[in-house]
Order: structure tokens, then sequence, then C-alpha cells
């Protein structure tokens, strides 16, 4: 494909408005670049500054949601420009990204370009997983954060990590019956029963331990059966799902024979962890190497954080679900450099592995909970 | 289900889907609006089963929906307006 008469000229397109490309935008408008940024929703922020859509902004916002406003402000006090409800479905030699949007430019061309599209959840796959009502974790959280709707009224979680846990309270206050919380391993049983003799795991991360325990208190109180060591079998229904099967497991995950039991429900939420979105980079021809820790294929890059393919860059969760070394690392690349522009701040200084907390707007406002 | 009361949302808006009339609220999509009535199922793939929302943010394309006659719109990013003309893909099946 040759560059088009409609294509828009731009110094650097960031791909991806989550808190890696709003501080990339920010990092490179800052070095004087002229930057046009790119995202699907209707609001900068991602998953993890997911916003209530306007018509609901009444509704008190959350740290997370403020902090999320605040550095879309600068942002657009920078000069960035922001191109939003915009899908990038190809991406071609020469860095021409492809777009389609209701006010998007058939295409433009970038100078640099800086991938920022973040991670997505791991799907898992068991008979019956693809019955309408089995869905991500982040599908009803995202819909519970940004439109206050509930999926369902009888709602299981499986997957593993504390972030279920929060979502589940998240639910619970918002008038969802929880039919049970199962956390894949059986390491997370004495946590569940008894939270505070873990609580030093996370001795002065006071926000998350203060969000960890008042999730459990949440559940606990709502009598919310909490199962470490069980994991989902099979989902049943004819047009949507209606129940589900479930067992306890194994160290290697697998159901063990004869424990299996049968919960009724109308949504079952999957939690079982990221993968980067590699998409756009593996399209361009970067290369990629295998980190399982990391959720996959990730691309590989230089202490610039540019790859293989020149003026291409890649930051956040889609170059490897982070956590803390991930953030350390990218912390330390103050001074990363976008085609000529040095940046004067660091690009990603968000530890996204809090990727999916959210908060119920309606009761007091919760602080992030890393894995 | 929506949570909170009414007068928090956006405009009320009518849309339909395959042709049966609902109200939803401005601000809110496609897929959100399905579900706070309870729908779940609305895609049908090429070979007849039934799909909703599973990713709920703009990946995995299984919520697709027809919108004013545009193919292949995904429920769980459009947002809903007064008028909008919803299908799922029946007349796909039809035409099997």
């Amino acid at each position: 494909m040759t560059a088009s008469s409609e294509s828009v000229q731009v110094e650097v397109a960031i791909v991806g408005a989550g808190p890696a490309g709003l501080n990339a935008a920010l990092s490179a408008a800052e070095a004087g670049a002229q930057v046009m940024l790119i995202d699907n929703y209707r609001q900068p922020g991602g998953q993890y500054y997911r916003q209530p859509v306007a018509e609901l902004q009444a509704i008190q916002p959350t740290r997370h949601q403020r902090e999320g406003r605040a550095l879309w402000y600068k942002v657009t006090a920078a000069g960035v420009d922001l191109l939003t409800e915009t899908t990038v479905w190809g991406v071609f030699e020469g860095n021409q990204l492809a777009l389609h949007g209701p006010q998007a430019p058939p295409s433009i061309e970038a100078q640099a370009l800086i991938l920022a599209t973040g991670a997505y959840e791991r799907p898992a796959a068991f008979p019956g997983w693809t019955l309408p009502g089995v869905m991500m974790a982040g599908a009803a959280q995202a819909l519970l954060k940004e439109q206050r709707i509930l999926p369902g009224r009888r709602i299981v979680l499986a997957g593993t990590g504390p972030l279920q846990l929060v979502l589940a309270a998240e639910l619970v206050r918002a008038g969802a019956e929880v039919v049970a919380v199962l956390e894949g391993s059986s390491l997370f049983r004495g946590a569940l029963r008894h939270p505070l003799r873990y609580g030093f795991a996370l001795w002065g991360q006071w926000p998350r331990l203060a969000e960890g325990l008042n999730s459990w208190l949440t559940l606990r109180r709502a009598g919310v059966p909490l199962r470490a060591g069980w994991g989902i079998v099979a989902a049943h229904g004819h047009n949507e799902v209606t129940e589900v099967t479930i067992a306890q497991l194994n160290e290697q995950w697998r159901p063990l024979s004869g424990t299996s039991q049968t919960l009724s429900c109308d949504i079952l939420c999957l939690g079982y962890g990221f993968v980067p979105a590699t998409e756009l980079a593996r399209l361009l021809g970067v290369r990629h190497e295998w980190r399982a820790e990391q959720g996959g294929f990730v691309p590989v890059r230089d202490e610039r954080m540019q790859t293989n393919v020149s003026g291409v860059y890649v930051v956040g969760d889609g170059a490897g679900i982070g956590g803390a070394a991930l953030v350390a690392r990218e912390l330390g690349q103050t001074q990363a450099q976008i085609g000529q522009f040095r940046m004067r701040r660091p690009v990603f200084p968000v530890p996204l592995s809090a990727l999916h907390t959210t908060t119920d707007a309606t009761t007091q406002p919760v602080e992030e909970f890393s894995r | 289900m929506r949570v909170g009361s009414e007068p928090q949302r956006g405009q009320a808006v009518n849309i339909t889907v395959d042709g049966v009339p609902i109200k939803a609220y401005s601000g809110e999509t496609i897929a959100g609006a399905l579900l706070a009535r309870g729908q779940r199922a609305w895609h049908r793939t090429l070979h007849g089963n039934p799909r909703g929302l599973f990713c709920g943010m703009g990946i995995c394309f299984d919520c697709t929906v027809t919108v004013n006659g545009e193919h292949h719109v995904r429920a769980c990013l459009t947002p809903v307006a007064d008028g909008m003309v919803v299908e799922s893909r029946r007349h796909e099946e039809r035409s099997s």
C-alpha cells in the first residue's frame, strides 16, 4: 500500500491512550514533537484509568479516575492531537497507519511510531466457553466502571489473583449475587481464610492492603464462598449460560476426579491473566521473543525502547506484562529518545499490573491492588 | 441491570434490535443496553452458534452487530443513538 492523497503526516503517532500512551504523548509533546494520539475508545485512559461515560460523570470519580483525567488534561494542554473512537486496523511500511473511525482520516504517516497498545485478557478454553454469559472479568469490570451496568444477576468468578476479589466485591456492592469466587491456586487458601496473617506480603503498600482487606470483608459479609484450588470445568446452557461445572484442581490445575459440583449462574467471569497486544508490532516485522513471565511473545527493544524496525517504539504492557520489573526498567528510561526528540520525563510511571482495578463509585473509593 | 437511579443517566433514547424497540440511555453502548435488559446472546456465528459480550474491550469481535446497515460493528464499543437500527446476524442465517 502506498501513501494515499488523504494520508495525514505527523511527527509522532502513538497508538493507545492508556497510561503508557498518555505519558509517552506528554513526553514527546514536551520535547517539541507534533503528536497524534490514537485510541479505540470514546475517552482516553485505557483500562487502568477507565472513565465513566460523559453522561455519568456526575458520579464522584475515584482516585484513579481523577489521576487519569489530570494526565489527560496535561496531554491536551501540551498540544497533543487526540483521535478517539479510532481503530488502527493495519500498519504498513513507512509507519503508515490505516485507520477506521467516525473522525479518522483513512491513514496517517508518522516519522516515529510509538505502540502503547497494552494488553488483553488471556482467554481460557473449556467446554461451553463460547456461550453468551461467559465473559472476561475485564468485560464485566469495564461495563460497571464505564456505564454502571451489571452483566447479570448471579455471577461466578473463576481465575487467579487478587484482582478477582476486587471485582467480586465491586459486583456485590453494585447489587449482584456473587455465587462463588474460584481461585485456581491452592497457595492462596490460607490468605483467603486469614488475610491479616498474610498481609505482611503487602507491608508498606497500605492502599493495596486496604483495598484487599476491604474487598475481602465485603465478600465475607455477603457470604460469598472463596474457594482456593478450584477451577472451572465446563459451562452449560442452550443459548446462554445457565450453570457451570466446577472442580477442585491438583497442583497442575487439572480437575480432580470426584470433586465436581454444579453451580447455577447467568454470568461466568474469567480472570486468568493478561497477554500483551503485539499485533501491530508483529505486522511491522518487529522481532519478538518468548517471555512466559511477561505474558508470551514480547517485542525486543533497545535501551531507548526502540525495536529492530527503525522509528518503531513499544512502551507499556504491550511490551510485556510488567508488574514491578517492567515499571522499574521503564522508569529508568528518563533519557528515552523518540526519533530526534529527547524525552525529559519517564515514559511510563504507572504500574500497569493493576490493570483492571476499578472502584464502585457509590461506595468509598478504594485504592489500587497490584498482583 | 442498571446500577443506581435513572436521573443520574443520560437522555433516554430508543433503538430497535431485530425490530424490537428498546429503551436505553445516552452514553451506553449497544452491548450495555442489551445486557441491562437481561439479553446476553445476540450475535450468531456463520454456523448459527450464539455469541454475546466476551472481551468487552473491542478485541475479540464476538459481539458484532449490523448498525444502520453497517456490518461488523462492535456492540461493546458503539454508543447507542436515538433511532438506531441494530440487527444481529439472523439475515445471514436465513440466506445460508
